[in-house]
């Protein structure tokens, strides 16, 4: 009996949500038009045909990015452990290292950096 | 009574009336400085809480009263009209501001000369821009007129 009043409130709450959303649903007049159903963008039309041709050489960028920026990431916790892994840490860094070169190279001698 | 049911149709309408003119949920269209003036009436200093129409609804699926607050030029009235039709009915509008109401000085070719050449309007409030007890006085007119006009139910 101690928890009384809460049962009470949450009774209360739910009668008068209920009770104001049904006389809403059912006095309400609903007039339902196309731009209803639509998505609301603050407006604006949600779809619309892709007028511009986007050029696929982007992807190449891209890729370039995510090479780069893997690299950065792990030469970071290497930088910060320099001292503790001595020179088994430089050895495996170099080949990391190694490997994304030979990647990078790879790409410079196909031309990726030629922008056509 | 003339007809049978009269009464409890009319006593219906009155209440209903009576809830839709103190439960005004705002979609503030604000499109130019009359915004200003829109957030002090809507603030602490004004209350306009004390009239029900104090709580700004980002969507129009839960907006009754749309208040175009600012000037509207021809880029943005197709929005505005959409706004006004993805709005639950029923709906009022209110005019904010001369520009809203008849295009204010933007006489041009870039301005709509008053949003009543898109959607309908139910309020005008000259100005500019308008004194917050202005904004009070068109929701006063606006309660008044919900409150009067034969309530749209079903």
């Amino acid at each position: 009996m101690e928890y009384i009043g809460l049962l009470i409130a949450i009774i209360s709450c739910v009668v008068i949500a209920a009770g104001m959303l049904g006389i809403s649903i059912f006095i309400g007049p609903k007039r339902p038009n196309p731009s209803k159903d639509e998505p609301f963008e603050c407006g604006a039309e949600t779809v619309k045909p892709m007028p511009e041709v986007f050029p696929a050489k982007f992807y190449l960028v891209a890729i370039l990015f995510v090479l780069f920026d893997i690299e950065v990431a792990f030469l970071y916790p290497w930088a910060m452990a320099i001292k503790e892994t001595g020179l088994y840490g430089l050895a495996i860094i170099g080949l990391y290292l190694s490997v994304l070169i030979m990647g990078f190279a790879y790409f410079w001698m196909k031309g990726g950096f030629d922008w056509k | 009574m003339t007809q049978e049911g009269g009464f409890i149709t009319t006593k219906l309408d009155a209440i209903v009336g009576w809830s839709r003119k103190y439960s005004l949920f705002i979609y503030p269209f604000v499109t130019a400085c009359c915004g200003m003036e829109y957030m002090s009436v809507s603030c602490a200093h004004y209350d306009l809480d004390r009239f029900g129409a104090a709580y700004p609804r980002f969507t129009p699926r839960q907006s009754d009263l749309l208040m175009v607050t600012g000037t509207v030029n021809h880029k943005i009235a197709p929005v505005l009209k959409k706004v006004w039709e993805q709005m639950a009915d029923p709906k009022w509008v209110i005019a904010f501001g001369v520009c809203a109401t008849s295009g204010g000085f933007y006489d041009n070719y870039a301005t709509v000369q008053g949003i009543d050449r898109i959607i309908p309007v139910d309020v005008y409030i000259g100005g500019c821009p308008p004194r917050p007890e202005m904004v009070m006085e068109g929701i006063m007119l606006l309660q008044k007129k919900i409150a009067a006009s034969k309530q749209e139910l079903f």
